[in-house]
C-alpha cells in the first residue's frame, strides 16, 4: 500500500476511508429510499384517484370544481405522508440515541435534522401526488358516472 | 314569461376518424318554470345526451342554450359550473350515493361545494333528513339501505338547496314498483311546490306523473304534446 508519508502508520487512512466509503453508501441507499418512497407514494395515489374516480365524478356532477378535487387528493396524499412523517420522527427520536456515539458536532435530537428532513419529505410527497391529483381534475363526470 | 330553458338548434356530434355521428339533431325546446317534462324514446335516442347537456354536466355541443334567459353557450366552464350549482339538483337511475359518506354526509356534500357555513349545513340536513323521514338513517352508510331507501337519499340530496330544476334519469330504473311508486310521488309533490322536473325513462306510467312528453328518436324530437305555441324539433327525419 502506498502511505504518503512513509515515517507514519497508515491506519488512520485506511480507517478514514472506510468511514468515507461507508457515509457515501449510506447516502446512496438514502436517496435511492427516498425515492423509491416518493415513486412508492405516486403509485399509491394513482391507484387511490383511479379508485375514486366514480366519486370524484359525483362530487363534480354536485358541484365541486376542479380546485376542490385538487384539495380533496393532496389532503389524502398529505395525510399519508404526515403519518408516515410522524411515525418516522418518533422512530428517529429514539433510534438516533443509539447512534450518539458514532456522532460528532451534532446532538442525537439535532433540531434543524428534525426540522428539515420532515418539511424537505412533506414537500417531495406534495410533489409526487400532484401529478394523480391533477389527473383527477380532468376526471369527466359524464364518463364516470356511465362506467360505475 | 321568460322560460326556464330555450334550446335553438342544439347538435351534438360525436367524430370518428373521417365519420361523424349525431347523437342530437337540431333541438328546438321551451321549458318553463314549474312543468313535469318526461323524455322518452328508445336507447340510443339521446336522451341521456340531451339530460347531460341540460344539466351543464356536457359542453361539447353547438347550438343556443338558454337557462333563466342566461346564454349558456357563451359561457366558460367556471360560470356554466356555479349556474348548474345555483339552479340544478340531479337524481340517477344508479343513485350514485359516495359508498364511504353516511346518509348526513351525502346530503352534506352539494351544501360544502356552496360554501354553506357548517351551522347552516347541519340546519339545512337536518331538516332535509326529516322532511324525507330518514332522520333514523343518517349515520348509515349506502349499502346498509335498500334500493329504494338509497333512492330516497338521492332525491333528498338533489333538493337539498332547493333548485328550480331537478334533472332525473331513469330515477326509478333500478327499484321495485312499489319504491318506484314512492319516488315518483315525491317527484310529484316537489313539482307542486314549484320544482321544475325534466325526467327520462322509459316507463309509461312514470311519464303520467309528469304533464309533457317529449320523444326523441335518433336524435331528433319526434313528438311533444308541449302547448300549443312552444316550438317543436324544427327538422325531424324523413
Amino acid at each position: 500500500m502506498y502511505m504518503l508519508v512513509p515515517d507514519e502508520p497508515n491506519i488512520g487512512f485506511a480507517t478514514l476511508a472506510v468511514i468515507f466509503v461507508s457515509a457515501t453508501l449510506l447516502g446512496l441507499f438514502a436517496g435511492l429510499a427516498f425515492a423509491l418512497a416518493l415513486i412508492g407514494l405516486n403509485g399509491v395515489i394513482s391507484y387511490l384517484v383511479a379508485q375514486r374516480t366514480h366519486e370524484i365524478g359525483v362530487r363534480m356532477a354536485l358541484g365541486a370544481r376542479p380546485a376542490g378535487v385538487l384539495r380533496l387528493v393532496l389532503a389524502q396524499a398529505l395525510g399519508m405522508a404526515a403519518a408516515g412523517v410522524v411515525t418516522g420522527l418518533i422512530v428517529a427520536f429514539f433510534a438516533t440515541r443509539l447512534l450518539a456515539n458514532q456522532l460528532y458536532g451534532v446532538e442525537p435530537v439535532d433540531p434543524t435534522t428534525f426540522l428539515a428532513v420532515p418539511t424537505m419529505l412533506t414537500a417531495a410527497a406534495l410533489a409526487a401526488s400532484s401529478i394523480p391529483a391533477l389527473r383527477a381534475t380532468r376526471v369527466d363526470p359524464l364518463v364516470a358516472l356511465r362506467y360505475e | 314569461m321568460e322560460p326556464l330553458i330555450q334550446l335553438r338548434n342544439l347538435e351534438k356530434v360525436i367524430e370518428a376518424g373521417p365519420n361523424k355521428f349525431w347523437l342530437l339533431r337540431r333541438i328546438n325546446l321551451d321549458i318553463q318554470a314549474g312543468e313535469f317534462v318526461t323524455i322518452m324514446g328508445p336507447s340510443g335516442a339521446g336522451k341521456s345526451t340531451l339530460l347531460s347537456i341540460l344539466g351543464m354536466l356536457d359542453g361539447a355541443w353547438t347550438g343556443d342554450f338558454y337557462f333563466l334567459g342566461e346564454a349558456v353557450h357563451k359561457l366558460n366552464v367556471k360560470k356554466r359550473n356555479e349556474l348548474h350549482k345555483a339552479n340544478i339538483g340531479f337524481v340517477f337511475q344508479s343513485y350514485h350515493l359516495i359508498d364511504n359518506l353516511t346518509v348526513f354526509e351525502n346530503l352534506e356534500v352539494p351544501l360544502s361545494y356552496k360554501n354553506v357555513p357548517h351551522k347552516e349545513r347541519v340546519s339545512l340536513v337536518c331538516d332535509t333528513l326529516d322532511r324525507f323521514h330518514i332522520v333514523g338513517k343518517k349515520d348509515l352508510f349506502p349499502n346498509q339501505l335498500s334500493g329504494g331507501q338509497q333512492q330516497l337519499v338521492g332525491v333528498a340530496r338533489a333538493v337539498i338547496l332547493s333548485p328550480k330544476l331537478i334533472l332525473a334519469d331513469e330515477p326509478t330504473g333500478n327499484l321495485h314498483s312499489a319504491q318506484g311508486e314512492e319516488i315518483m310521488q315525491l317527484f310529484k309533490r316537489l313539482n307542486d311546490g314549484g320544482t321544475t322536473i325534466i325526467q327520462v325513462t322509459h316507463s309509461e306510467r312514470n311519464a303520467s306523473y309528469g304533464s309533457r312528453i317529449i320523444q326523441l328518436k335518433d336524435g331528433w324530437v319526434v313528438g311533444d304534446n308541449a302547448t300549443a305555441g312552444t316550438p317543436v324539433g324544427a327538422a325531424q327525419p324523413a
